[in-house]
């Protein structure tokens, strides 16, 4: 059975291309569908025309650490092998130095909230930490026993398959966190160490930790560990955006101030609700405000969607939620109805945040960012300059 | 439409209340050298080329006009138009936009880097307006209607351009060998009944949508995915899937009826429906592909390229 060239007219290329792009006014459609239904040729050609599927979103590059020593495991294993020497030999040798006391961390409550919170709630705290006597002189073993001895094994929370995502792995963090990296104090340099629980106090294992800096571009990434603890060291001094993120749970940012030399401890309870704050953490200073009732809190009823809200941001009288299949949803009374925010992007939202102008801004998985200023009405967000 | 020339401007701020200025900014026509007076005798082409949108038998109000000539891609236009033209500032805007993507494309189209540089660099010279006709140059870039993007009038110049030159050389192609299956044991039926069902195929296949025949054609005779047709369609896959199946089932059904209209008994029908397709002198390709006058509007169609 031959086709043969069907003869006649046929759709120029505008035509082609403007029903291939759903762009044909719909009589102008039922005549190009009628044509294609008889012309081999011009299917061929739409089919031909159409932009390929767009491909699978390539892994993200793995940190500079793992392209180091990854290609090269021997080499890895040597690097850190020199390390912990260093790291055995700085103990050892450094002159004991009196502690230094100061101050590490303040709370401090959102400015614009004054209202208290309806219920008690899990609050973020912050524990002000003294540093640690960076010499003295103490078996190596020691600090790694203890954390250990604290870790009971509790019970994991479900976490939904797409955190099973082995394709961009994280470091974890190893089991003796509580062993200093001598350079967070020799160099000066800060760091945070920490534990994220949930509502009841569980640990949860394996939520991302990321700590970026308000002033540039890159970030720092790390898992909590089994028993929900990480610790980010050879920190310099400045503005960070702390973000901690964990499958069902609601995202929790915070900001924090770190001088140098200093160790913030941050205790962390993820919600499976909303929780929508930022905490500023100020080194150095005078007081240290524990009380958290003075926090925003939103309370977020179940998603139109029935599925669990990945995160949530609020400015104003507007709160944001995207579900843990990527659409977003809009509430003007903290979080008790919900209505579906129509999509003018492509593909799933994968981050949602406000910017200082209270401006929302949320990117798509193709890495696309939309701005809206009132959660509703989305426009691409201009290019960076 | 018959407007003189330097009325282009009076005309267009008739026909829709806004000034040709506005469209003149927003398709950034100045960069490409284009010309306020050129732009508003292209945007009143192609609106009365495409009555603005609307049906043959519609008249276009003014806020339909003005709709019709806001929802054009204008930056894409003015610049396609700038070329054909022969703008020489469009053209360097265009290379540097279009040569990559034009390339790639061609080589996705083509299947091979080197019949897509090929074709890509055939589609460059064709743009520039080399070919002669009737003492003129013409580019493709003039079709542009600004409906789509400029991009996809590219890829599906492309496309047009690779099937011709693939049909053109392939035209006669051997058929495999295949070993065909021995046909059944059972009788074959009489050549009442093969005319019978003959005609209620026909009959039936006519009587579909061109949406139905379109599925049918994709799905079986160019044994395209569901996800190709989905994005076709601009369905979901499954949906796709699903009108595949209740089309197959109402055509089992349509046919039955038609058998037994012709005053077959059930039975008979059910049992004609068994028949070996080869036995049947119908070719379903030509029956699902049989051209029907005037079902494609004139306007904007091309002759079969040769």
């Amino acid at each position: 059975m031959s086709e043969l060239l069907h003869p006649g007219w046929h759709p120029d290329a505008d035509s082609l291309s403007a029903f291939t792009e759903g762009l044909l006014p719909e009589h102008e459609r039922l005549q190009c569908l009628a044509h294609l239904a008889e012309c081999g040729r011009c299917r061929e050609v739409v089919f031909l025309a159409q932009e390929p599927p767009a491909a699978t979103a390539a892994p993200a590059p793995a940190p500079a650490w793992r392209r180091w020593f990854a290609p090269i495991p021997v080499l890895g294993a040597a690097a850190a092998a020199a390390l912990l020497v260093a790291a055995v030999s700085l103990y050892v040798h450094q002159t004991p130095a009196p502690p230094a006391r100061h101050e590490i961390a303040r709370v401090e409550p959102p400015p614009q909230v004054s209202a208290p919170p309806p219920a008690p709630s899990p609050a973020p705290v912050i524990e002000r930490a003294e540093p640690k006597p960076r010499s003295t002189p103490k078996p190596f073993t020691a600090p790694a026993t203890a954390p250990a001895a604290q870790r009971t094994p509790l019970p994991q929370p479900p976490i939904p398959a797409e955190s099973a995502d082995v394709s961009h792995p994280l470091p974890l963090v190893p089991p003796d966190v509580a062993i200093k990296d001598p350079r967070s104090t020799a160099d000066g340099l800060s760091e945070i160490a920490g534990t994220v629980t949930d509502a009841s106090g569980a640990a949860v294992p394996r939520a991302f930790v990321t700590l970026r800096p308000l002033s540039g571009a890159s970030s720092r990434d790390i898992r909590t560990d089994e028993a929900g603890q990480f610790k980010l060291a050879g920190i310099p001094a400045g503005r960070y955006e702390l973000a901690i993120n964990a499958p069902g749970f609601v995202r929790e940012l915070r900001q924090l101030e770190l001088k140098s030399q200093e160790v913030a401890t941050i205790a962390s309870q993820l919600s499976v609700g909303s929780v929508s704050e930022t905490v500023e953490v100020i080194a150095s200073a005078a007081s240290v405000q524990t009380d958290s009732s003075s926090m925003a809190r939103t309370r977020v009823r179940a998603l139109p969607s029935k599925l669990p809200a990945t995160t949530t941001v609020t400015s104003g009288k507007i709160t944001l939620a995207v579900d843990s299949a990527g659409s977003l949803f809009r509430s003007q009374n903290a979080g008790k109805s919900w209505k579906t925010v129509k999509a003018v992007w492509r593909g799933k939202v994968t981050d949602l945040d406000t910017l200082p102008a209270g401006t929302f801004q949320l990117t798509t998985e193709d890495g696309s960012d939309w701005l809206s200023a009132d959660g509703s009405h989305w426009s691409p967000a201009p290019p960076a300059r | 439409m018959s407007v003189s020339p330097g009325n282009y401007e009076e005309e267009l701020k008739r026909l829709s209340g806004l000034s040709i200025d506005e469209f003149w900014r927003e398709a950034d026509a100045g960069s490409v050298g284009l010309g306020k007076e050129e732009l508003a005798r292209i945007l009143l082409a192609i609106g009365s080329k495409y009555n603005y949108g609307l049906a043959p038998d519609a008249t276009a109000g003014r806020a339909q006009v003005a709709a019709f000539w806001r929802a054009l891609q204008l930056p894409d236009l003015a610049l396609a138009q700038a070329c054909a033209l022969g703008r020489d500032v469009a053209w360097q805007q265009f290379m540097a936009r279009f040569r990559e993507p034009l390339t790639q494309a061609a080589i996705g189209i083509a299947g091979s880097a080197a019949r897509g540089q090929e074709l890509a660099d055939s589609l460059y010279s064709e743009m520039f307006g080399l070919t002669e006709r009737d003492g003129t140059r013409r580019s493709p870039l003039a079709s542009y209607s600004g409906r789509g993007s400029l991009k996809g009038f590219l890829r599906a110049t492309l496309a047009q351009r690779n099937v011709d030159l693939y049909r053109r050389t392939h035209r006669e192609v051997p058929l495999p060998e295949l070993d065909f299956a021995a046909a059944p044991a059972a009788a074959i039926p009489t050549p009442e009944v093969l005319s019978r069902l003959g005609d209620s195929v026909t009959a039936t296949l006519g009587s579909l949508s061109p949406e139905d025949r379109f599925l049918l054609s994709a799905w079986f005779l160019d044994q395209r995915t569901l996800l190709e047709i989905s994005r076709i369609l601009r369905v979901h896959e499954s949906t796709v899937s699903r009108s595949v199946k209740r089309l197959a089932e109402r055509l089992h059904k349509e046919l039955l009826r038609h058998l037994e209209a012709s005053g077959m008994s059930p039975a008979a029908a059910r049992e004609a429906l068994g028949t070996d397709p080869r036995d049947l002198d119908i070719n379903l390709r030509s029956l699902l592909q049989a051209s029907r006058p005037g079902t494609f509007f004139q306007q904007g169609a091309s002759p079969q390229q040769p």
